[in-house]
């Protein structure tokens, strides 16, 4: 067993140095422009002096385009296509009987499970972020949920104001914070979306995770796998009901998908 | 006391009494929009004659006149007034699609209203927490004022609908122009769903 933690934290390890090269050259080579631009100016200032807005043209800049680097755009196309149809041909179709078979109160169940099981991640991050209350209020509703909630199952943490809605943490977010930018936008094949600096946040949020140390000490990456496939597949419905509103009746699924994107990493950065 | 040690109180407090007075204006339309097109949802017998059930309601209460201008951007000023309008009526069917698609008759949102924000006079910000099938979002509608308080902007999980369009357009009109963006509306309106 110890040899697994050993061979699994090696794994790691390896896999963080090789992402970060990657990252490192990225960031060298990016742009300024890389961080997205803010979308409105932010001042909401009425243009019209009438008051008028509606009729007057002088709000025409009142969104700025989003800039986002993204210098492998033709492979990234192709990438989404790809993903389109995958999605279209097999993980939807999971994604419906699953929702179908599955009653909702226990899928309800099985993602707060997951997500009170991923408790390390946040509390480090928010603690890395700086916010020690924030780290201290995941930590509160940890031993609520895990105690109360029949290891997570439910959340009575939701009858706590102070409980109720904790902003998200990640690894990729703590990074925003740290100042480090997006670097190139990626589109990962079955994931989608991402840029170069979040796909390194995953793998810190999966090093971070219980249940990536409780696989690797029983054996490997198989086990990994089976303890976190449940987590995904009960997460699909979701991200095909996000994916089919990014998409649906965008004029350029491409450009929706890249654009809220970043406006979501930027909201989540901000928070 | 000299007078101004009671004006500037009172007027700083007439000033954030207006402000009140306009959140709590915008706020009672949003409700009262809201309130409408879940019941108008509800009466639905699908998805199809919900869009155009609501479309009349959500007229009245979204300004997409104003939506439609501020996505496209500065290329708006070369479109013909044909060309204005036509561009409106496409991207107001492609709006109200993407929000009766996500509805179904018998399942509607719940939505709790947070406090409202003025960033600027006639505009007011007003979040709140949609719960739909299990899941939680943030969703903020931004209101103006103009003969009404009207939704200018629909902001899900910091990720601004108009914002997302911009884009999109933008990328269309440098490469067609104002035609290129009415073509492109005119393929995506009439794609099957």
């Amino acid at each position: 067993m110890t040899s697994n933690v050993l061979q699994f934290l090696r794994s790691v390890a390896s896999l963080v140095a090789l992402v970060g090269l990657l990252f490192l050259s990225a960031c060298a080579s990016a742009p300024k422009k890389s961080e997205p631009a803010a979308v409105t100016d932010g001042k909401g200032t009425v243009r019209s002096s009438s008051g008028t807005a509606a009729a007057a043209d002088d709000d025409l800049d009142e969104y700025a385009v989003l800039e986002v680097y993204d210098p492998i755009e033709p492979v990234n196309r192709g990438l989404f296509g790809f993903n389109h149809y995958l999605y279209k041909g097999v993980v939807r179709p999971v994604a419906k009987s699953y929702e179908f078979i599955v009653p909702k109160i226990v899928r309800t169940g099985i993602r707060n499970a997951y997500l009170n099981v991923k408790f390390p991640v946040r509390f480090v991050n928010n603690a890395l972020q700086g916010d020690l209350p924030g780290a201290g209020r995941e930590a509160e509703k940890f031993a609520v949920n895990t105690v109360l909630g029949v290891g997570g199952l439910m959340t009575p943490s939701d009858k706590f104001p102070a409980l109720a809605e904790l902003p998200p943490a990640d690894t990729g977010q703590t990074f925003a914070k740290w100042g480090i930018p997006h670097g190139p936008y990626i589109v990962l094949p079955i994931i989608g979306p991402n840029s170069v600096r979040d796909t390194v946040g995953v793998v810190g949020d999966s090093a971070l995770n219980p249940l990536s140390w409780l696989g690797f000490a029983f054996g490997g990456a198989f086990w990994t796998m089976a303890v976190t496939t449940p987590d995904t597949v009960n997460s699909l419905p979701d991200r095909m009901d996000t994916y089919d509103a990014m998409t649906k009746e965008a004029v350029d699924p491409y450009m929706s998908a890249r654009t809220g994107y970043m406006q979501y990493r930027k909201a989540t950065a901000e928070r | 006391m000299r007078l101004h040690h009671f004006i500037v109180p009172a007027i700083s407090l007439l000033l954030s009494g207006a402000a009140l007075a306009s959140t709590a204006e915008a706020e009672k339309r949003l409700q009262d929009a809201v309130n409408e097109t879940l019941a108008t949802a509800k009466s639905s017998k699908d998805n199809k004659s919900m869009a155009v059930k609501l479309r009349p309601v959500l007229e009245k209460h979204i300004n997409f006149e104003t939506m439609t201008r501020r996505a496209v951007g500065p290329g708006w000023r070369q479109f013909t007034p044909a060309q204005q309008a036509k561009a409106t009526d496409l991207f107001t069917v492609l709006i109200i699609r993407g929000y009766s698609g996500k509805l179904t008759p018998n399942e509607l949102p719940e939505i709790k209203f947070k406090s409202a924000v003025e960033p600027a006079p006639g505009r007011v910000e007003i979040p709140t927490l949609l719960a739909y099938k299990g899941s939680n979002y943030n969703v903020t509608y931004r209101l103006e004022q103009a003969d009404n308080w009207r939704v200018s902007d629909i902001i899900i999980e910091g990720v601004s609908l108009i914002a997302n369009y911009r884009s999109q357009f933008d990328a269309v009109f440098k490469k067609g122009g104002a035609e290129a963006v009415v073509a492109t509306l005119t393929e995506t309106a009439a794609k099957p769903q």
